[in-house]
């Protein structure tokens, strides 16, 4: 009974393993696509599979360092410097990386000012009617 | 698209990099510019939940876009490296290219 339970557990990590590495196959294939249609180059399904295979372990790579990058730190957070780091092998891809760091940080900053800005608007509008009934209500 | 200015400063400090191969160059250089599809943030996410060791580590939203900035590069960097090896050798399967190039690209991350 117990093995059988244990054995069901098995195949569902097993499953769900698989389902992330067809999402991480369907991803590359349309990687794939968009590199080849520029050139007219196919790549054989097998070459796909085997990039889909190298991406997926190469993730387990990633998730080991990064938990030790912030472990290191004393964090439990994993942060964007953890992910300089990832990159520090190559010179321009660190410098990639950080200009591209620096790119969503702006861009984050941006989109929170404006939400907070629609709010605080959202707010003055949602306010006015109800000083506008009021008034009318004296009336 | 946002990003692709600063696509083409890498590229920039890329033709002065010392030490790196002409090839190796060349293709990094090209896999910096945007493309639109990618990794999504919630894919990244399962993956790196997957193999964590410990159950309370987090990762944080940035961090979570970067780490899918840093994938897709890689994945387009072993497409822009295979494709090469088969414009400079003709007549080979692309997946003995992809067996030649795949050491170079494993140290590179």
């Amino acid at each position: 009974m117990m093995e059988e339970e244990e054995g069901a557990e098995e195949q569902q990590r097993f499953s769900y393993r698989q389902r992330l590495k067809a999402a991480v196959h369907y991803t590359v294939g349309c990687l794939c696509e968009e590199v080849a249609s520029d050139k007219e180059v196919q790549f054989s399904k097998q070459t796909i599979a085997a990039i889909s295979e190298v991406t997926f372990r190469q993730c387990e790579n990633f998730a080991r360092d990064l938990e030790m990058f912030a472990r290191h730190a004393k964090r439990s957070t994993i942060n964007t410097e953890d992910v300089k780091l990832l990159a520090r092998r190559s010179n321009s891809l660190l410098k990639y990386i950080t200009e591209r760091n620096e790119d969503i940080a702006q861009f984050n900053l941006e989109r929170k000012a404006k939400k907070k800005k629609k709010l605080e608007d959202e707010n003055k509008n949602s306010v006015e009617p109800a000083e506008a009934g009021a008034v009318e209500s004296e009336d | 698209m946002r990003g692709r200015g600063s696509g083409r400063r890498a590229q920039g400090s890329l033709a002065e990099g010392a030490g790196a191969g002409l090839r190796k160059t060349r293709v990094l250089a090209a896999v910096m510019e945007e493309t639109g599809a990618g990794f999504r943030k919630e894919l990244v996410s399962k993956l790196l939940h997957l193999h964590f060791k410990e159950d309370k580590t987090k990762v944080s939203g940035d961090a979570l876009q970067l780490t899918a900035e840093l994938l897709k590069i890689f994945v387009i960097a072993a497409i822009r490296s295979v494709r090469q090896a088969q414009a400079e050798e003709l007549g080979c399967v692309d997946l003995d290219q992809l067996e030649k190039v795949l050491p170079q690209l494993l140290l590179d991350f």
